[in-house]
């Protein structure tokens, strides 16, 4: 005979409704056979369609009505759960407060990654648009710098992009009827929006005739500066505003939402205004890094082919200059790389910790419904023995879980929204693309349908024991001794095994982060922030222009503030500590013959007298006088690490250094301390110390130290440098300490996060533990009771209780600790001056951990001291 | 006593035709071949379980046979109650037949 093909009879037998089975499965074997003799397809189609029948009215438990019946049956299984949650509103609190916790978390978590790293940048064709970068092997650089000489060489060779673009950030003072205002612009080559694939909105783009020296000055707008200053006013385009004291001709609007490159400059600002990179090919060192080239890839052409063009002509370029560019690799990556790259590492830290939290909160749930199955497991078996099936027991256990997670998942969402308002309100600095972090309807499609996930898997393994749930004897046998089996006790042991472990794991590693934070505190800045003001001004274009004017602005405004009676000292610099800006070059120790493949290097700053006894700067040696205020200058500071690197430690005081290729040399006449100028963190770096004259930089910072209260000097200081320029408007005013606070918020973030995960992470596993506990402690009750009535005394009722507890976290521990150890590698670039091994992190951890485990596994323990044997005993 | 509906009253009238011949797959063939409705298997036994629980049949199993994998037959025969089920419902839609023509066009009037 034929017989029906395996996997289906498989199914069949384990598909269909036990009263039946036999008879059914004969009947289709036997209908099998019969049409055979059509064909085999037509035969196994039949079976396939007989047993989804049978699934069908099963479920429906009808032929006619069977929808319908599934329906009402769908309905009343639902009342019926949402009836038995809400009998044990404790059990659904805390299961649906602490899932919802973890999904809004892991929610938010999902939204920030997903905005930042997944989705692609609001540009037409953002995956073409590439970053060309000129990297050094020895000397610090960050990626995305280039020159105009090689952009201009690059762009007439390549054939692998349909349009190039050179473009560099800088502040921009705009003056009119309101007043100054400060505005972030941006010089961009005519291909510049071809590159990022936009359009002016109204207008037109610059042309190349506009980007030559010399040209008449245009400008492009945003669309929110538009609407902002001009009133959305369509006559503005032909008009002329006078952004740095020169009057620009307004050519273009972009569209809603475009401000490239803010994201690439600094991600906290929006660019509002575009104005032509002045290029001409002939007035432009090779040397000069300090632009960002960008091309648009031709159509048909990917990254690996523009990369192996470039390198060719790239090789060209070497050959030809082998100066200026001997030495440097240019690199391509995509824009979206170089933008969010760098976030790539912490938000990866934070979402892996995110999933160990909401693999906890994961298993106990779990934990909580499979306690309930087994509580309930004398129910089970009287419904199970007056005809219920088990399928529908188990279809209930499920829909509890179910309902759980989904009405967390419904919180959750709120949560979410809750801490991406957050985020958005307090934004972890440094973080590009935040404002595109929302919770939209893709966020909550996936939190809902995560939370539906969490619920068939922590409903899958009660529901799969309220299926098997023995009739033999649960019956027979009371309520009370109804426990759960050797199986069940087994998954509930690992599932507070596996909690604990990871809540140890996450716990050593926010100890870590915490402690590395603390060890930051206490580093030295170098320059003592209390009771100190600062200001910073975007210098109009036209003091640009006009060094003299400039030097005569600088100069009364620091007369006026050193003559402030609350005015300890007042200095001023071109690029405060710690507050990103900076500028870097090579130098020559005249004399001294230093490696070739090491040219000395350093920071260069540009202060005015006052300014190390101003910051608090230990000098040795003479400060700046009056007299050294002249072009080009004659003396200079040097700070110690550069002394230690190039001087080898001897006095360099009355040495010479060459400057700018040669072309100033200058006295140093003093040696200062170390200042943290790149962040508290990042190790300090050489630096030269020039008078402020002729500094090319537009932005300038006054610092003024306070006999008193620093924040006092605001008003102050504000006044003063409206008296001496009322067009001269204040980009950033407050105390040193708040770039001292700025500076560590990346790292107080991640030290926040990782502490609050951890912190849940421990409760929720603590619960777990005393959940399971305390069911064991229930389940054991009789036995504890016939324990006591033979003469086992309270003490040691508590002992063998707490020894099972400790059965629990002693593998935990070791899982845990080893996990902490595994990760530690990876956990190394967010730590500061600690090990990842740290021994007494781990010792205070794990002692902590056996304390906290000890103090909750009392609360059953004392419980179970408290049996009266007599009450157990009678029932 | 309850009225069949139509899906049992098939299943009845086809143990009568088929009488002790009567097991899943005759009952389903046998229907098929004379309304031209094709019943699943697992229909026919939800109908015959609920026409059991109100006896209105009544089954035994028979020795396992080859031809079936191995596997029993479960036969089932009409009770006497059922026959009369049977026959009220018969009546009871005769009644309202009776003196009745319906033609496709009758609705029209």
């Amino acid at each position: 005979m034929n017989r029906p093909p395996r996997p289906f009879e498989w199914l069949a037998e384990r598909l269909l409704p036990p009263a039946h089975r036999e008879h059914l499965l004969g009947d289709l074997a036997e209908g099998y056979e019969n049409r055979r003799s059509i064909g085999r397809l037509a035969a196994a189609r039949w079976y396939a369609g007989e047993l989804l029948a049978a699934l069908l009215v099963r479920a429906g438990r009808s032929s006619g009505s069977g929808r319908r019946r599934l329906l009402r049956d769908a309905i009343h299984g639902a009342r019926l759960t949402v009836r038995s949650l809400l009998r044990r509103p404790a059990f659904t609190l805390s299961s649906v407060t602490t899932l919802a916790l973890a999904i809004g978390a892991a929610g938010a978590v999902y939204a920030v990654v997903d905005g930042i790293l997944l989705r692609p940048l609001p540009y037409d064709g953002a995956d073409r648009i590439v970053s060309f970068s000129e990297l050094h092997p020895t000397r610090l650089q960050e990626p995305g710098w280039s020159t105009v000489p090689n952009y201009l060489d690059i762009s007439a060779a390549t054939r692998s992009f349909e349009a190039t673009a050179l473009f560099r950030g800088r502040s921009m003072s705009i003056t009119g009827d309101a007043g100054a205002q400060y505005v972030y612009s941006a010089l961009v080559t005519d291909r510049f929006f071809d590159v990022f694939g936009a359009r002016p909105w109204l207008g037109r783009p610059f042309t190349a005739a506009e980007i030559r020296p010399g040209a008449e000055p245009v400008a492009i707008l945003s669309y929110a500066y538009w609407r902002r200053a001009l009133g959305a006013d369509s006559g503005v385009v032909g008009t002329t505003i006078e952004a740095n004291g020169v009057r620009h001709r307004v050519v273009g609007i972009m569209g809603p939402g475009f401000h490239a490159p803010s994201e690439w400059i600094d991600p906290s600002i929006r660019v509002d205004v575009w104005v032509p990179f002045p290029v001409d090919p002939e007035d432009q060192p090779r040397v000069s890094r300090s632009f960002s080239m960008v091309g648009r890839l031709a159509p048909g052409v990917d990254l690996a082919d523009a990369r192996a063009e470039t390198t060719l002509i790239w090789t060209r370029l070497q050959s030809a200059y082998p100066d200026a560019d001997g030495e440097w690799q240019l690199r391509l990556q995509s824009w979206q790389d170089v933008v969010v790259g760098g976030t790539w590492r912490p938000i990866a830290l934070i979402g892996a910790v995110m999933v160990l939290v909401l693999l906890v909160s994961l298993a106990n749930a779990s934990n909580l419904v499979l306690n309930r199955v087994v509580t309930r497991r004398h129910e089970y078996a009287i419904r199970s023995a007056l005809g219920a099936d088990r399928w529908r027991l188990s279809r209930q256990a499920l829909g509890e879980a179910l309902l759980v997670t989904v009405a967390a998942g419904i919180v959750g969402c709120a949560i979410a929204a809750a801490l991406l308002h957050l985020l958005r309100v307090y934004p972890p600095a440094g973080v590009p693309r935040l404002s595109e972090v929302t919770l939209d309807w893709r966020v909550i499609a996936a939190i809902l349908s995560g939370s539906v996930l969490s619920g068939v898997m922590i409903g899958a393994v009660p529901a799969w024991q309220a299926a098997r749930s023995p009739t033999d004897g649960a019956i027979w046998r009371s309520a009370r001794y109804a426990g759960a089996g050797h199986g069940t006790r087994r998954i509930r042991n690992a599932l507070v095994v596996g909690q604990l472990a990871m809540a140890l794991a996450l716990f050593i590693g926010s100890l870590l982060v915490a402690r590395s934070f603390a060890r930051l505190h206490r580093v030295d800045p170098g320059f003592d922030p209390r009771g100190v003001m600062t200001a910073t001004v975007a210098l109009s274009w036209n003091r640009v222009s006009d060094p003299a004017a400039r030097d005569r602005f600088m100069e009364r405004v620091l007369a006026r503030l050193r003559s402030l009676p609350t005015v300890e000292a007042a200095a001023s610099i071109n690029s405060l500590p710690l507050s990103g800006s900076n500028m870097q070059n090579t130098f020559a120790i005249p004399g001294r013959t230093s490696d070739p493949d090491e040219e000395p290097y350093a920071d260069i700053r540009s202060v005015s007298s006052e300014y190390p006894a101003t910051m608090g700067i230990p000098l040795r040696g003479r400060d700046f006088t009056a007299a050294d205020l002249i072009r080009p200058p004659l003396v200079a500071l040097v700070n110690a690490a550069l002394v230690r690197r190039y001087f080898d430690g001897t006095d360099p005081i009355g040495r010479q250094l060459s400057l700018f290729g040669g072309s100033q040399t200058v006295t140093i006449v003093g040696v200062t301390g170390n200042v943290h100028h790149h962040g508290i963190d990042v190790p300090v770096r050489p630096e030269i110390y020039l008078p402020l004259t002729g500094d090319p930089l537009t932005s300038k910072s006054f610092v003024a130290r306070a006999s008193g209260e620093a924040a006092l000097l605001a008003a102050a200081m504000r006044r003063v440098i409206a008296e001496v320029d009322p067009d001269q408007p204040i980009r950033d005013l407050g105390p040193m300490t708040d770039w001292v606070r700025g500076s560590m918020a990346r790292r107080r973030f991640q030290t926040l996060v990782f502490g609050l995960m951890a912190g849940l992470a421990v409760v929720l596993s603590l619960v777990g533990l005393v959940a399971v506990v305390s069911y064991g402690v229930t389940e054991r009750l009789p036995e504890i009771g016939v324990r006591m009535a033979l003469g086992a005394n309270r003490p040691s009722v508590l002992r063998w209780v707490m020894r099972w507890c400790w059965m629990l976290a002693a593998p935990a521990a070791a899982l845990g600790v080893g996990a902490a150890l595994l990760a530690g590698d990876w956990l190394q670039t967010f730590l500061y001056e600690v090990s990842p091994r740290d021994a007494a992190v781990f010792s205070v951890s794990v002692v902590l951990f056996g304390v906290l485990v000890t103090a909750v596994a009392l609360l059953p323990a004392l419980r179970a001291t408290r049996v009266d044997p007599a009450t157990v005993l009678k029932g | 006593m309850d009225h069949p509906n139509e899906t049992e009253q098939l299943v009845l009238l086809a143990l009568v035709r088929l009488g002790d011949d009567a097991y899943g797959v005759t009952i389903g063939r046998q229907i098929e071949e004379r309304t031209g409705r094709s019943l699943a298997l697992a229909t026919v036994y939800a109908t015959l379980d609920r026409l059991e629980a109100r006896s209105y049949v009544e089954s035994w199993v028979s020795e396992p046979r080859p031809e079936r994998g191995g596997r029993a037959r479960k036969h089932f025969r009409i009770t006497p109650l059922g026959a009369t089920a049977l026959r009220e419902a018969q009546a009871a839609m005769a009644r309202m037949w009776q003196g009745l023509e319906v033609h496709p066009d009758l609705r029209k009037s």
